[in-house]
């Protein structure tokens, strides 16, 4: 009974295999699966924000062309939580006034701040955006929430920065 | 091989590869990609708009007084903020706007300082704006702005007035302050 399925199991395949199948769906269901991620669900340098749950103030602002060193700032339950464009994340307690906790914070903006100066200097040209930090801002959040990143910023020396917004047509 | 055979040999042919199940699976998968694909598609389209925009602020640099050698003598320190500057501070109810010497002493003197109350909860811009320039003009205030909002205020409203005092043009710059009272 083994063998009979078995041989019943090849010759389907032999069949199968002999018929001539013009229309292969396969590779075009593999292209489609690539368009699909490639359009940024997965792929996550595609669009930095994806992913973050940042829903910036609308107002009509000048339009930002170069993100620089984007952040994107909000609230998960009590902890602030940060995720920059290269999807680095941060978190620390709301309302912290320790500097301790944001040390790691700063130290990824030095190495940022460095990489792009080290990058400008290959290159023989300043873009002041290149180290401008852009904060995407949750709308819940208050000031208070926003001054620790200030402060890192400054012990950062990045003296160049920006809130975004949404422009509304 | 006659016409007959041949066409028998391919309605067999036929029958087999259409009674196989092999076609059905992959049409339904191709299928759902496309609907996800269009679905995905309209509904990014829908959330995420095509534009963004950008409030810039900046932090004060001023240069070091220290001269380093005699080629740098150039570089004289720049002041950015001084007594002379003006100060608006946002608070739940109003604005308080003067000086940024009337703040740093006599903090109970009346005389030198300002205030605007909000219209039902909301920030009175256009009279901030209107009485900042007339205030400007009659107490030869500094070109420098410093607006600090206490800690309570949420970050749209300090985003909105931030930019509404950029775009009065009555100052060169607006800086955002952090605890400063």
């Amino acid at each position: 009974m083994r063998s009979t399925l078995w041989f019943a199991l090849v010759q389907r395949t032999r069949e199968r295999l002999i018929e001539p199948l013009l229309w292969f769906p396969f590779p075009a269901l593999i292209g489609f699966g690539l368009v699909i991620i490639l359009r940024g669900h997965l792929l996550t340098g595609f669009n930095h924000r994806l992913g973050t749950r940042a829903d910036v103030v609308h107002l009509n602002a000048e339009t930002l062309t170069a993100p620089g060193i984007w952040i994107s700032i909000y609230q998960d339950k009590d902890q602030l939580v940060l995720v920059t464009d290269d999807h680095n994340r941060f978190m620390w307690p709301l309302g912290t006034r320790d500097m301790k906790t944001l040390k790691p914070f700063i130290d990824y903006l030095n190495k940022r701040t460095a990489e792009a100066a080290f990058k400008q200097t290959l290159s023989l040209e300043i873009e002041k955006d290149r180290t401008r930090a852009v904060l995407a801002v949750d709308q819940k959040l208050k000031y208070i929430h926003i001054r620790p990143i200030l402060f890192a910023l400054v012990e950062a020396k990045i003296s160049n920065y920006g809130f975004e917004t949404r422009i509304v047509n | 091989m006659t016409a007959l055979t041949i066409l028998q040999s391919k309605i067999l042919r036929t029958k087999k590869r259409l009674s196989s199940n092999v076609w059905y699976l992959p049409i339904i998968v191709l299928a759902l990609l496309l609907l996800m694909t269009f679905l995905s598609t309209a509904l990014r389209g829908i959330s995420m708009p095509g534009s963004f925009g950008i409030v810039e602020a900046e932090f004060p640099v001023v240069t070091d007084e220290k001269t380093v050698n005699p080629e740098e003598t150039w570089a004289q320190p720049r002041a950015t903020i001084d007594n002379n500057a003006a100060i608006v501070i946002l608070t739940r109810d109003r604005f308080y706007f003067g000086q940024l010497s009337s703040f740093g002493k006599d903090l109970s003197a009346v005389h030198n300082k300002f205030q605007i109350p909000h219209i039902d909860g909301a920030p009175d811009l256009p009279r901030l704006v209107l009485d900042l320039s007339k205030w400007q003009i009659e107490a030869k205030a500094g070109r420098s702005l410093v607006f600090v909002p206490t800690e309570d205020i949420p970050m749209p409203i300090v985003i909105q007035c931030f930019a509404a005092l950029k775009k009065s043009g009555l100052f060169n710059q607006v800086i955002l302050g952090g605890g400063l009272l």
